[in-house]
C-alpha cells in the first residue's frame, strides 16, 4: 500500500512537472542577438578557504591588489557567481578541472569538501584535471557518486573494464562522467565538450597512481563530438584541462595543412585551464571553415583561461546571433558568437561571504584545525622588504625554497645522502613574509611525497640532469628541479662552434643515423662523431658538494654565474663510473613527470618520512635569528596592524614613537619610526610567538647550484 | 506521503505562474561612415579616432517592434555603447560607455561618437545597461573593416611628448595578429634579431626585393614576443636568429614594467623550408649621449638593437649581485659619480655569454651591441641591453 501510495505521487508529480515543462515556453530566438554570459573558474585548487600570498606583478594587473588579502574561498566565489547570474539573463557556469589538491581540506577530507561546495555554489559542469585524480581513481569515484550534483565532462578518456577496483557500489568513473553535455539556457542549446589532460596522466601513471582508463587523441575525440552536436547546438564550447599549448593545437592552424580537416572550425569557444594561466585578452584562433561567411568574415575560435587558485572568476559575455532559420549544420546560416567581452574578476577581501556557504562550510573549518592545528607557527620569514623565498628563481636555476626543501631531504635523519633532488613543481607556492604557519606548509607541499633514498651511478646523475635541462630549454630555462649538495651547469643551448657542445643523443630519436644537422628533428644537431642526433639542451660541469662555484670577493658568496674553477673548487667532479646515495621524493622516483631513470633504478627504498615533515624539522632547527637580531628585537609587521601605516607617530593605535623603535604601553603595540612613515605592530616575534626559528634571505640562498646557460 | 506529492506538485507548479520570457533585441544601423569596408577593402582610420553615426532599434522576439503599438512592448531604456575590436571591448561593460543611446519607443534618434584608435574588423556593441529596468538585451553593428595593426601600431604612443610616452602602450590588452611588414611587397620582411630562453625579438623591416639584403630598420618597428619557453613556429620548430616570420605573429599586448611585449603569442613560418638569413637583420641603432636628454630615442628603438660605442665599464654593484645587471657609462667617464647617476646602460649577459664583467672594470669597450629591453615606471628608468654573443661585445 505504502509503495502504491507513492507511485501515485511520483505520478502526479510527473504529469504536473511535465505540464509545466510545456507551460514555461521558451522565447524563439531565431535571428536575434542574444546575450550569453559564461561563468569560467579553473585549478581552484582546493583553495576552499581564504589565504594569504603575495600577488606578483602579473596578478596585481589584474586588480589582485596586496592590501585586498587574503585571497580566493569558496564563500566569496559564491558570492560572485550570485552577483553575475542577476545580472545576466542568460548565464553557465564551468570550470576547467582541478578543483582538487593544494591545500590542507583536501588532504582531510579526500575531495569531499571541494566536490559539496561546488554543487552547492551552482556550478554546472567541470572537466575531470589530472589531480582529480591524485587519490587514485576509486576515491574520485566514491566522492562523486556521493555528493556531485554537476556534470563532470571527459570525452578523450578510454576506460578500461568497467568491473575493475575503480567502481563504487557497482558504479566506475565511466557511469559518473559523459563525454559532452548539452544546457539549454533560455532557449540557447550550448553543446560542451570535456577534453582531459593526457600528457601529466601518463606521468601520473608512471608514478603508481591508478587511473582505470587510457587516454586518447583529443583532436581525435573532438572531432567526432563536434560532428555529433554541431547540427543540434546554437554553440559548441570546449571544457579544456589539456593547456595552452594543447588548446592551440586544436585550432586549424595557418600554419599546418591548411587543407586538413581540423577540429576546432566549429567549436566557438574554448575554455582552458591546467598551466595556472590568465588570458586576458583572450586568444583568437584562426576558424576559417570554408564557408563564404568566413571569406566575408574573420572567423575566430575565442580561447580564454581564467587562472589558479581561485583568485579569480572569469565572466565572458556573449552576444550570440542566433541561426534564422535553425541550421546549424549549415556554415552559412549558423548561429555564431558576433562579439564579446571577458574579465577576470579578483576574488578577494572587498567580497562578501555567501552566508549559506560559509555556514556550509564552517563544520570543515572547524575539523580542520582541530585536526591539523592550521594556524599553529614554528618559524617566521623575514626576507628584505616586500621579497618572499620563492620557489622559483628569477635566474631560472636554484631557489632558496627548492634549495631548503632539497637540503632538508639530503640532511634528514636515516637517509644522510650525498646530493637531493626533487621536482620543482612538487613545491606550490612561496613562503610569504611573516609567520610560518601549518597551514602553508600544506600550500607548499599539498602532495603527500615522502623521501626514498636510491644509489646511483654517475652516468645515471649525468642522464638525470640531461633530462632535466631538456626539459627546462623548453620552459623558458627555468629549471624543473631543485636540489642540494651538487652543483652542475644547466645549458638550455649550446654553442655548437665551443669546445664541449653538447654530445647527448636524443631519447626521442636515438637509433636515427644522421650525417647532417637536417636529418635531425628540429632543435636537434647532428654530432657526425656519433653519427646521431643530439639535444642542444645538456648538463655539464658536474660537481659534487656545496659552495663549489668561486666567492665573490665584494660579497663572499658564490658568483652565481661563474664557472666552476676545478683547480680551486672544493667539490668533486662527477664520476660516471661512481656510486652516489641520493635523496630523490617517491614521486620522481616512480618516475613522475618523465623521470625515467630515477624509475628504473631498483636500489631504491622509501623511507615513509614525508617531505613536509622534513622540511618542517629542518626548518625548526634554524635559530631565532635574522640578518644578526634575534626574534626578541625583531617586531612583526604582518598582522591587521602591518597595513596601517601613519604619516605620524599618533596614528599608531596607543603608539608613541621617538628616535626609532618605541614600545607603547600596555597593549604591547610597538611602532617603528621610518622616515617618512610609521608601520605599526602587535609585537616581537618572540613575544607573539615564542622562541622559533627565523627564516631570512641567507638560508640556503640561491647559490648557482643550478647554473643556466643559454648561448 | 500523497500531501507530499501534492506539495511537491503544486511547488513544481507555482513555477509555470511566471510570465513567459520575452527578449528583447537590438538592431544596430551604422549611419556613418556609410561605407562599412570589407576582408578586401579596409577602411583607413585617421589614427587619433573617427567619428562614427549609429541608430538603434529594439524588437521582440517576433521580429516586431517594441514601439508600443497595440499588441507590442514599448521599449524605452537608455542604452550604452561600446566598441570591439583586437579582441576586447572598449571600455570593458563597468566603464563609462563611449556614449548612451535614449529609446523612445523603441527608437533612437541617430547618435555620433568618437571611437579611439581601432585596428581590424570592428563592431559597435549597444548594451542595456539601465540602473533599472533592464532587459539584459545587446546587440552588434554590421563590422566596420579598419586596416589591420603593424608592429609600429602596437609601440608607437598616441603623443610622444605625453608624460607616459615610455610606458604606455597604444594597444595594451589587446590581441593583435600581426599579419606582415608595414612594407608589404616592397621589400617589407618581420626578421627576428634576438633569440632568449624565453622569447625572441623581431624587426619590421624594409630591404631590396626579395627580401634581400641590406635591410633597413623603422622607429618603433620592434616587439619583444615572449612566448615563457623556448621560441617556436606553429609546426613546432625552434625560432632562430635571423629567420623571416613570413605569415606573421600575434598574441596580447602587454605593457610590463614600460616594456612593451606580446604575450602568449604564436608565430607563423609557412615556409617549408624556413628562410633564415642574419644578413636581413637591420643595422643597430647606434646610441649618442643626446638618448639621455631625449628618452623617447630609446622608445623608439624598444626590442630593437642598439650599438654603443667606447663605453666605460662601471665597477660592479648590488645590481650585479640581485639581477646580474652590471653598467657601462657611455660617457666614457666612468668615474664612481657618474656610474651612480641615471645616465648610464646595464647590461644582462649572464648565461649568453661567457664573460666575467668583473675582469673589465674600469676598461673602455670599443663597441657593445645589445637587444634594448628597458624598465621604466614613471620616471624611474633603466636601459637594458642583452648582448646575444660574445660577438656582440668587442673587449679591449
Amino acid at each position: 500500500m505504502r509503495l502504491q501510495t507513492m507511485t501515485l505521487g511520483v505520478g502526479f508529480a510527473a504529469v504536473v512537472l511535465g505540464g509545466c515543462l510545456i507551460d514555461s515556453d521558451q522565447p524563439d530566438l531565431a535571428g536575434q542577438d542574444v546575450r550569453l554570459t559564461i561563468i569560467h573558474t579553473a585549478d581552484i585548487h582546493s583553495r576552499l578557504f581564504p589565504y594569504d600570498m603575495v600577488p606578483n606583478s602579473f596578478d596585481q594587473g589584474y586588480g589582485l591588489l596586496p592590501v585586498n588579502s587574503p585571497f580566493g574561498g569558496i564563500a566569496r566565489i559564491s558570492t560572485m557567481v550570485k552577483r553575475i547570474r542577476v545580472s545576466a539573463e542568460r548565464s553557465l557556469w564551468l570550470d576547467s578541472g582541478d578543483a582538487w589538491e593544494g591545500a590542507a581540506v583536501f588532504n582531510e577530507f579526500k575531495g569531499e569538501a571541494e566536490i559539496r561546495s561546488l554543487s552547492l555554489a551552482g556550478m554546472e559542469g567541470e572537466v575531470l584535471g589530472n589531480h582529480e585524480f591524485d587519490l587514485g581513481t576509486p576515491q574520485l569515484v566514491k566522492e562523486l557518486n556521493a555528493w556531485s550534483q554537476f556534470p563532470h565532462l571527459v570525452a578523450d578518456y578510454a576506460w578500461e573494464d568497467p568491473s575493475d577496483s575503480s567502481s563504487d557500489n557497482g558504479l566506475t568513473l565511466q557511469d559518473l562522467t559523459t563525454p559532452f553535455q548539452i544546457y539549454d539556457v533560455e532557449g540557447l542549446k550550448i553543446g560542451v565538450i570535456g577534453l582531459g589532460n593526457e600528457d601529466t596522466l601518463l606521468s601520473s601513471y608512471m608514478g603508481n597512481t591508478t587511473l582505470g582508463f587510457r587516454p586518447i587523441d583529443p583532436g581525435t575525440a573532438l572531432q567526432q563530438y563536434v560532428a555529433l552536436l554541431r547540427p543540434v547546438c546554437d554553440l559548441v564550447v570546449v571544457l579544456s584541462h589539456l593547456g595552452l599549448d594543447d588548446d592551440e593545437g586544436l585550432s586549424a592552424s595557418q600554419v599546418d595543412d591548411p587543407n586538413a580537416s581540423l577540429p576546432n572550425q566549429n567549436v566557438d569557444l574554448i575554455l582552458g585551464g591546467h598551466l595556472h594561466i590568465v588570458t586576458n585578452p583572450p586568444k583568437l584562433l584562426p576558424a576559417d571553415d570554408g564557408s563564404q561567411y568566413c571569406v566575408n568574415n574573420d572567423c575566430e575560435t575565442l580561447l580564454i583561461h581564467s587562472g589558479a587558485f581561485a583568485k579569480y572568476v572569469g565572466r565572458i559575455d556573449l552576444v550570440v546571433h542566433v541561426s534564422d532559420n535553425g541550421d546549424n549544420a549549415d556554415p552559412e546560416h549558423r548561429t555564431r558568437i558576433t562579439n564579446f567581452a571577458y574579465v577576470n574578476q579578483p576574488v578577494d577581501s572587498t567580497i562578501p561571504d555567501d552566508p549559506d556557504m560559509a555556514n556550509f562550510m564552517w563544520p570543515y573549518s572547524v575539523q580542520l584545525n582541530q585536526d591539523i592545528d592550521l594556524n599553529g607557527v614554528f618559524s617566521y620569514v623575514d626576507p628584505p622588504g616586500t621579497a618572499t623565498i620563492t620557489r622559483n628563481d628569477a635566474s631560472g636555476g636554484d631557489s632558496q625554497l627548492g634549495n631548503m626543501v632539497a637540503r632538508a631531504m639530503q640532511l634528514q635523519q636515516g637517509v644522510d645522502a650525498q646530493f637531493a633532488f626533487t621536482n620543482s613543481l612538487g613545491i606550490r607556492a612561496d613562503f610569504n613574509r611573516g609567520p610560518l604557519t601549518n597551514e602553508q606548509m600544506f600550500n607548499v607541499f599539498p602532495f603527500e611525497n615522502t623521501i626514498v633514498v636510491l644509489y646511483m651511478s654517475g652516468q645515471e646523475v649525468q642522464d638525470t640532469l640531461d633530462f632535466v635541462a631538456q626539459e627546462s630549454s623548453q620552459r623558458g630555462c627555468k629549471s624543473q628541479l631543485q636540489q642540494a649538495g651538487i652543483t652542475w651547469d644547466m645549458v638550455c643551448r649550446d654553442d655548437p662552434t665551443s669546445s664541449t657542445p653538447c654530445k647527448s643523443i636524443d631519447p626521442a630519436v636515438p637509433d636515427t643515423a644522421c650525417a647532417q644537422d637536417t636529418d635531425c628533428p628540429s632543435g636537434d644537431r647532428c654530432d657526425t662523431t656519433q653519427s646521431r642526433c643530439v639535444t642542444r639542451a645538456c648538463a655539464q660541469n658536474i660537481f659534487i658538494g656545496d659552495n663549489c662555484r668561486p666567492l665573490d670577493p665584494n660579497t663572499g658568496m658564490p658568483n652565481t654565474d661563474a664557472p666552476v674553477d676545478p683547480a680551486t673548487t672544493p667539490c668533486t667532479s662527477l664520476s660516471p663510473d661512481g656510486l652516489y646515495r641520493v635523496a630523490v621524493n617517491n614521486y620522481i622516483a616512480a618516475g613522475g613527470s618523465g623521470f625515467i631513470v630515477l624509475q628504473r633504478n631498483t636500489s631504491q627504498q622509501d623511507t615513509g618520512v614525508s617531505l613536509r615533515d622534513s622540511l618542517t624539522v629542518f626548518l625548526t632547527q634554524e635559530p631565532a635569528i635574522c640578518d644578526g637580531m634575534t626574534t626578541a628585537q625583531i617586531l612583526d609587521f604582518t598582522d591587521t596592524e602591518m597595513n596601517t601605516k601613519c604619516a605620524v607617530a599618533s596614528q599608531c593605535p596607543s603608539g608613541t614613537c621617538t628616535n626609532g623603535i618605541v614600545t607603547a604601553t600596555g597593549d604591547s603595540q610597538v611602532c617603528n619610526v621610518l622616515p617618512a612613515s610609521c608601520m605599526c605592530a602587535q609585537g616581537t616575534i618572540q613575544q607573539l610567538w615564542g622562541n622559533i626559528s627565523c627564516l631570512d634571505e641567507t638560508i640556503e640562498a640561491h647559490d648557482g647550484r643550478i647554473r643556466p646557460v643559454f648561448q | 506521503m500523497i500531501r507530499y506529492a501534492l506539495l511537491a506538485a503544486l511547488l513544481v507548479g507555482c513555477t509555470t505562474m511566471e510570465p513567459e520570457k520575452t527578449s528583447t533585441q537590438f538592431v544596430v544601423t551604422v549611419v556613418s561612415p556609410a561605407s562599412l569596408g570589407d576582408v578586401n577593402n579596409r577602411l583607413t582610420a585617421s589614427g587619433s579616432g573617427d567619428a562614427v553615426t549609429i541608430s538603434v532599434q529594439a524588437f521582440d522576439e517576433n521580429d516586431q517592434p517594441e514601439d508600443g503599438a497595440a499588441g507590442h512592448a514599448d521599449y524605452n531604456n537608455t542604452v550604452g555603447v561600446y566598441v570591439h575590436y583586437l579582441g576586447t571591448l572598449t571600455p570593458y561593460l563597468t566603464g563609462s560607455p563611449l556614449a548612451s543611446v535614449p529609446m523612445t519607443h523603441g527608437t533612437s534618434q541617430p547618435v555620433s561618437f568618437t571611437i579611439p584608435p581601432v585596428y581590424g574588423p570592428t563592431t559597435i556593441w549597444v548594451d542595456d545597461d539601465s540602473a533599472s529596468g533592464t532587459t539584459f538585451a545587446a546587440g552588434t553593428s554590421p563590422t566596420l573593416w579598419f586596416r589591420d595593426p603593424f608592429t609600429a601600431d602596437t609601440q608607437r604612443p598616441v603623443n610622444e611628448m605625453s608624460i607616459d610616452a615610455l610606458y604606455d602602450a597604444p594597444l595594451d590588452n589587446k590581441n593583435v595578429t600581426i599579419a606582415g611588414s608595414q612594407y608589404g611587397s616592397n621589400g617589407g620582411a618581420l626578421v627576428v634579431t634576438s633569440v632568449y630562453a624565453a622569447g625572441y625579438t623581431i624587426a619590421d623591416v624594409q630591404c631590396a626585393p626579395g627580401p634581400t639584403p641590406p635591410c633597413a630598420r623603422t622607429d618603433y618597428g620592434f616587439m619583444d614576443v615572449y612566448s615563457f619557453s623556448a621560441p617556436e613556429d606553429g609546426r613546432s620548430r625552434f625560432i632562430v636568429e635571423g629567420e623571416v616570420i613570413d605569415g606573421g605573429y600575434s598574441g596580447g599586448v602587454s605593457e610590463f614594467d614600460g616594456l612593451t611585449e606580446l604575450g602568449f603569442p604564436q608565430s607563423f613560418v609557412n615556409a617549408d623550408t624556413p628562410l633564415v638569413n642574419p644578413a636581413l637583420e637591420p643595422a643597430p641603432a647606434v646610441f649618442d649621449m643626446s638618448w639621455f636628454g631625449n628618452k623617447i630615442m630609446f622608445e623608439r628603438n624598444e626590442s630593437g638593437m642598439i650599438e654603443i660605442d667606447n663605453p666605460v665599464v662601471c665597477a660592479l654593484d648590488s645590481a650585479y649581485t640581485t639581477y646580474k645587471e652590471w653598467k657601462i657609462d657611455p660617457s666614457g667617464a666612468g668615474d664612481a659619480a657618474t656610474c651612480a647617476g641615471d645616465n648610464v646602460i646595464d647590461v644582462v649577459s649572464a648565461g649568453a655569454v661567457e664573460l666575467d664583467p668583473g675582469t673589465l672594470v674600469g676598461q673602455t669597450l670599443p663597441k657593445i651591441i645589445g637587444n634594448l629591453r628597458p624598465i621604466n615606471i614613471g620616471s624611474y628608468n633603466v636601459w637594458i641591453i642583452y648582448p646575444r654573443s660574445m660577438a656582440d661585445i668587442t673587449t679591449p
